[in-house]
């Protein structure tokens, strides 16, 4: 009794990702990033330093930003979480990726999918965000190539647009 | 790079948290508080924190509540970084913590990083910490034998350490409603201007009576400053009583950096913070008078 | 000259991938059965390996083999310029983080415990951290040649004479920081070696040739026995150049039946890599009262650290730019590259150029501070110009954009100088703005040595062209700038030519993605080979038509005689007919600027056949009272020739602006203490300002379409921008990088706040 209190190495975690269940078992001293990427081959969440500085593991946890590489795993057991992959795809992009490639708002790419998920973050919370709003919700998010300013430009264009829909 | 093995537990229920870490404790187990992970799963990635149980305590309802009571804030542990931005009461009641929240790290932290987590931790550099000494909060810490209210300053005792048993669980933050009256301002100092440990980081809450033209209260706490959190009553003193006038102002400053070498004696960053924490202390004091 | 898609935004090639999360950098490849490689590093900067036991590491279960230095079959010394540096480390270590052993593990946790298993001792000797000090006799000797790696030296002129006929003289000192590149992604690849015994690789890389050259010569096996393909590449900025994990793979690959994968941490990547020549620079001006620039002396230090890696070309480079664009008659430079027992510095965006900027540029201020003069006149007043003298001897002939450079950022300088006049609310006490401006110079390419390029177009029965060609896209966009050249070339769409790039087994040698020359060098050959697949083309046109190929009109797809667009026959209808009857069409192209070797004495000779140049202004926002230093704005006008892909161009200058301000203001590496992102700071999207880029066109008649390069221009003026801003703000100089806290805290005195 006073043993099964503390717990196992293995855990089984359910969770929804990109829509769909999925349910594993595995060791508990595992990231969430770990998951996605090694178990589930979700490989648009990147590894940039593992201590939730850079940003590239950025996905969306019941509909909120978190960096992957900062989550144990078994914290994600019930949680809905969305990855690059499950935002749209080359036939479907969805507005902030159609937008990503319209202003060049990408050069490696390295920190795009991280990017483009804080964006639809940012959006969802505040749809018209001005140019300083949209660099503070990207700003967990670290480019070395393209200096941000692209990538604002693509932000705003969608959040104008979605104005433009809801007026 | 793998992180070390360990057992994980989610209990949902305060007290089978301390169970818990009661039994751990018990058997000589090393047990480790997980909240919002962001400074514990640096630190295992590190190898820095080895911990052989993690009890993580995310899946207990009552401490994601914020929540007015009588004259009070409770502000369960759980409670996000981002959750103290937004919350309605705490911008209204305790606005310089939801200031002082919205200075960590970054969106995605916020999201993950918990209030109870940044005071456990105890990093001296914590934003939010300032915030809840001037606020004068309470820290409710659950143990075996029960309940046990601290003030916020009484919970630290130097970087990183403060007076938590291994068996306790930090569960509720207390704010007590501070007087209508006060103008509240949090300045933060990095070498950058998001995701940054601050290089410091102050609180202020002050009234200023302007018919009287003089200072009736003021609460202050200078964060990175000090080997733990403390007010800086010297400044405080220099200020009270006194008019709002450069003079005043200066000797305010003069007096938290005379406080602050006192606490913290002199280290290499002194001869940047020293003069740094005087003039800050005067740009806050202005900011909260400009306030009205 | 009207261009169809040559100057055109065009969509980035395999952007679609990027933001849909689709493309695979080298970790994301998943390669089943794969063992993971750790490296030992050492834990002392400089000492004597006396002993490695590798027996308990061995018998950890998963763990398959260790390597050490015996283990190299071929030679155990490679380095990109001069070879310097041990794969595993055979007696000396030189650096912490100097490799040691090499362990091919089941799994990372078996790899991480033999780590720890590892025995290994190591006699510590004295080590030296300050290039001055590894200078003296006395110092300890971190390589057997000793401690100078190179001297550059650059003579032209009389400068005592100079000095004499100067009415000003100034004498300064500036140092500059030790910076990481800070790409996203890590060091990562895989290898395997294939059935018939070639030892493939797939890595992320600049430089793939390169690479694979020196695997050979590491394992002792032919070239061709060695494949590199390049990943996709998550930024490179000269930190992909040298080799990282490539070797270790490789020597994992030659002696184990398995496929063999290795991904640096960050914490590594940090650790194990090149990083940014700190530079102390010593630097004497003389200008006439009109501010005319009469001599020039400078000697620079350069600290290499443990390896050469690309030391001597930043010594060069940094001696071969030290004026600034400026005509200078009088010029004597001496640069040198140590060793010390720090992280080994290599190539970084500009080579020692970005470094030396600061000095020049700070110095054009001072003069014009002294003399009265407003900045951009007195970089006006000194400007190249075309029949321009460099300090090499080197007469510019063409493409020399400075001037037009400053001309276009003038109305920014005033708009900017205005806004600060007119500002209307109060600053906070302590608070104040400036404008500065700054101006550079780059050669493109590598300096006084060949560097040629090579491309072919082909063309296949069914119209099909592929464009292949050796250069890495790391990001930049070489991949969409060449395709855009070849297709303007054939008169075809990008989305018409299929890019087979950067693999050592399909493509011949491009060269290295450095030096800002992948669009001038490989652009060129490039052009080269699509101008001979379509001269085949032609001919063949000009029978069906029985006309000159002179009057064939290639355009939109189609072929057709002059003034006779009705006629026209597409493009694969002629390929069909032109291979059914000579083959495949291979259009070959190469292209190798001329320079000449600089002399050794004096410098003389020509470094590169063009060069690039900038002027940037920007607003800047100081707090005394913080320390704290802002970038509000900034405005850069870049001359790159012709933009082949305005957009990139752009995306290239707001690059070189964001970098630019971490190099400026908080950038900092610490050997042995800066572990990773929480302690080395890169600029976030609040740390930068709104840019606006200004694209100037003098055209390189040698390069394609005239275009040149803007890579590493776009960083090299904001450094120094930001310290004339912040002169301008506070009334005083700051001669070392970075401007952080401490620095500008303790710039202005108590009374001035
Ligand atoms: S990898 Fe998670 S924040 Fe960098
Ligand atoms: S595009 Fe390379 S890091 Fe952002």
């Amino acid at each position: 009794m006073e043993e099964a209190e503390l717990g196992n190495e293995i855990v089984e975690i359910s969770m929804q990702v990109n829509g769909v269940s999925v349910v594993l078992r595995t060791p508990a001293n595992r990231t969430l990033l770990s998951i996605l990427r090694e178990d589930l081959r979700l490989t648009g969440a990147k590894e940039g330093c593992g201590i939730g500085e850079c940003g590239a593991c950025t996905v969306l946890m019941n509909g909120k930003a978190v960096n992957a590489c900062m989550v144990l795993a078994p914290k994600a057991d019930g949680a809905r979480i969305t990855t690059i992959e499950g935002l749209g795809d080359e036939a479907r992009l969805h507005p902030l990726q159609e937008a990503f490639v319209k202003h060049g708002a990408v050069q490696c790419g390295f920190c795009t999918p991280g990017m483009i998920l804080s964006a639809k973050a940012l959006l969802d919370e505040n749809p018209n965000p001005t140019r300083l709003e949209i660099r503070e919700g990207i700003s967990g998010n670290l480019c070395r190539c393209t200096g941000y300013q692209q990538i604002v430009d693509a932000i705003e264009e969608v959040a104008a647009r979605k104005q433009g829909e809801e007026s | 790079m793998s992180y070390p093995a360990f057992r994980y537990t989610a209990p949902r229920t305060t007290r089978e948290v301390v169970e818990t870490l009661r039994i751990a404790k018990e058997k000589g187990i090393r047990a480790n508080v997980l909240a919002g992970g962001t400074d514990l799963m640096p630190q295992l990635r590190e190898g820095t924190t080895t911990p052989e149980v993690v009890v993580d305590i995310s899946r207990i309802p009552v401490l994601k509540r914020i929540e007015r009571m009588g004259n009070e804030i409770r502000i369960g542990a759980m409670v996000t970084h981002a959750e103290l931005v937004t919350s309605e009461l705490v911008r209204e009641y305790a606005g310089v913590l939801s200031e002082a929240a919205k200075m960590v790290g970054s969106p995605q932290i916020r999201n993950l990083g918990t209030l109870g987590g940044n005071v456990v931790n105890a990093s001296p550099a914590a934003d939010t910490i300032p915030a809840l000494v001037i606020l004068e909060a309470k820290l409710v810490l659950k143990g075996p034998e029960g309940e046990r209210i601290l003030s916020v300053t009484d919970f630290f005792t130097a970087p990183y350490q403060t007076v938590i048993e291994a068996d306790e669980l930090l569960t509720d933050i207390v704010v007590p409603l501070p007087p209508p009256s006060g103008r509240a301002v949090f300045l933060k100092l990095a070498r950058r201007k998001a995701v940054a440990i601050a290089r410091m980081n102050l609180a202020c809450m002050l009234y200023y009576d302007r018919q009287k033209e003089t200072f009736e209260w003021v609460r202050l706490c200078v964060g990175s400053s000090t080997p733990r959190p403390v007010r800086m009553t010297e400044a405080e003193k220099a200020l009270i009583g006194k008019p709002f006038s450069t003079e005043v102002l200066q000797e305010a400053g003069r007096a938290a950096a005379e406080q602050m070498v006192q606490l913290s004696g002199l280290r290499s960053s002194t001869a940047y913070k020293k003069p740094v924490v005087g003039d800050l202390v005067m740009r806050a004091v202005r900011m909260a008078v400009e306030k009205g | 000259m009207i261009t169809n898609v040559v100057g055109k935004r065009i969509q980035r090639i395999g952007i679609q991938q990027k933001v849909t999360g689709k493309t695979k950098f080298a970790a994301d490849l998943d390669i089943p059965g794969a063992l993971t490689l750790r490296v030992y590093r050492s834990p002392v900067a400089h000492g004597i390996v006396r002993k490695i036991d590798t027996k308990k590491a061995e018998a950890i279960e998963g763990v398959v083999r260790i390597f050490t230095a015996k283990d190299i079959p071929g030679k155990n010394l490679y380095g990109i310029i001069n070879r310097d540096q041990t794969v595993l480390a055979d007696s000396k270590v030189r650096f912490i983080g100097d490799p040691i052993a090499l362990i091919a593990a089941e799994n990372e946790k078996s790899a991480e415990q033999a780590l720890k298993a590892l025995e290994i001792e190591i006699e510590e000797l004295p080590a030296v951290f300050d290039p001055l000090e590894a200078l003296k006799p006395d110092a300890p000797r971190i390589h057997e040649k000793g401690n100078l790696l190179f001297t550059r030296k650059i003579k032209r002129g009389d400068v005592e004479k100079g000095f004499s006929a100067s009415d000003i003289i100034l004498e300064e000192t500036y140092e500059t920081n030790m910076l990481e590149h800070a790409y996203i992604e890590p060091e990562s690849g895989i290898a395997y070696r294939e059935k018939e015994g070639r030892i493939t690789i797939l890595v992320t890389t600049q430089n793939p040739h390169a690479d694979q050259a020196q695997l050979a010569a590491i394992l002792g096996i032919g070239p061709e026995n060695v494949r590199v393909i390049q990943t996709e590449t998550g930024g490179g900025f000269g930190g992909k150049l040298d080799m990282s994990v490539q070797p270790f793979l490789a020597l994992a690959a030659y002696y184990l039946d398995r496929p063999v994968r290795m991904t640096y941490s960050r914490e590594e990547s940090f650790q194990a890599t090149a990083k940014r020549h700190p530079l102390k620079i010593r630097m004497k001006t003389g200008a006439t009262r009109e501010g005319k620039l009469m001599a020039v002396n400078a000697e620079i230090i350069a600290d290499t650290g443990a390896y050469g890696s690309y030391g001597i070309a930043v010594a060069t480079r940094a001696a071969v730019h030290a004026t600034g664009p400026y005509e200078v008659p009088n010029v004597a430079i001496e640069s040198k590259a140590v060793y010390t027992n720090n992280n080994w510095s290599g190539a970084m965006r500009g080579f020692g150029v970005p470094q030396i900027a600061v000095a020049h540029e700070s110095q054009m201020d001072k003069l014009a501070d002294s003399l009265g003069l407003d900045p951009i006149s007195i970089r006006m007043a000194n400007a190249f110009k075309v029949g321009s003298v460099t300090p090499t001897g080197q007469t510019l002939r063409a493409s020399v954009g400075i001037r037009e450079t400053l001309k276009k950022i003038r109305p920014y300088y005033e708009k900017f100088s205005r806004e600060i006049q007119e500002t209307q609310h109060p600053l906070p006490q302590g608070v104040k703005l400036g404008v500065g401006v700054a101006s550079m110079w780059y050669g493109i390419g590598n300096t006084g040595h060949p560097n040629p390029s090579s491309a072919q177009v082909e063309i296949d029965e069914t119209g099909k062209i592929t464009l292949l060609t050796g250069a890495a896209d790391i990001g930049q966009g070489s991949d969409t700038v060449l395709l855009q050249i070849a297709a303007e070339v054939l008169g075809v769409g990008t989305e018409e030519i299929l890019l087979v790039r950067a693999d050592t087994g399909l493509t011949t040698d491009a060269g290295a993605t450095s030096a800002s020359r992948q669009t001038y060098i490989s652009g060129r050959a490039v052009y080269e080979a699509a101008t001979k697949a379509k001269e085949a083309l032609l001919k063949k046109a000009a029978e069906i038509f029985n006309a000159p190929s002179s009057l064939i009109v290639c355009d939109g797809g189609y072929f057709y005689p002059q003034y006779r667009e009705y006629q026209k026959i597409p493009f694969g209808e002629v390929a069909k007919r032109a291979v059914q009857a000579d083959g495949v069409i291979r259009g070959e192209g190469t292209f190798n600027p001329e320079t000449s070797s600089l002399d050794p004495e004096t410098g003389q000779g020509i470094p590169y056949t063009t060069y690039a140049f900038a002027t940037q202004v920007s607003l800047v926002r100081v707090d005394s009272v913080t320390g704290q230093v802002s970038v509000i704005r900034a405005a850069s006008a870049h001359d790159v020739g012709k933009a082949v892909n305005p957009s990139n161009v752009e995306g290239q200058i707001f690059s070189g602006v964001a970098m630019g301000i971490g190099m400026g203001l908080f950038e900092q590496f610490f050997p042995n203490k800066t572990k990773s992102f929480d302690t080395y700071l890169i600029p976030t999207a609040l740390d930068v300002p709104e840019v606006t880029p200004i694209i100037v066109e003098d055209p390189e008649p040698t390069g394609p379409f005239g275009a040149k390069g803007v890579g590493e221009p776009a960083l090299i003026p904001t450094a120094p921008a930001i310290l004339n801003a912040i002169h301008q703000a506070t009334g005083r100089w700051v001669n070392r990088l970075p401007a952080d806290l401490e620095t500008i805290r303790g710039l202005v005195p108590p009374e001035e706040k």
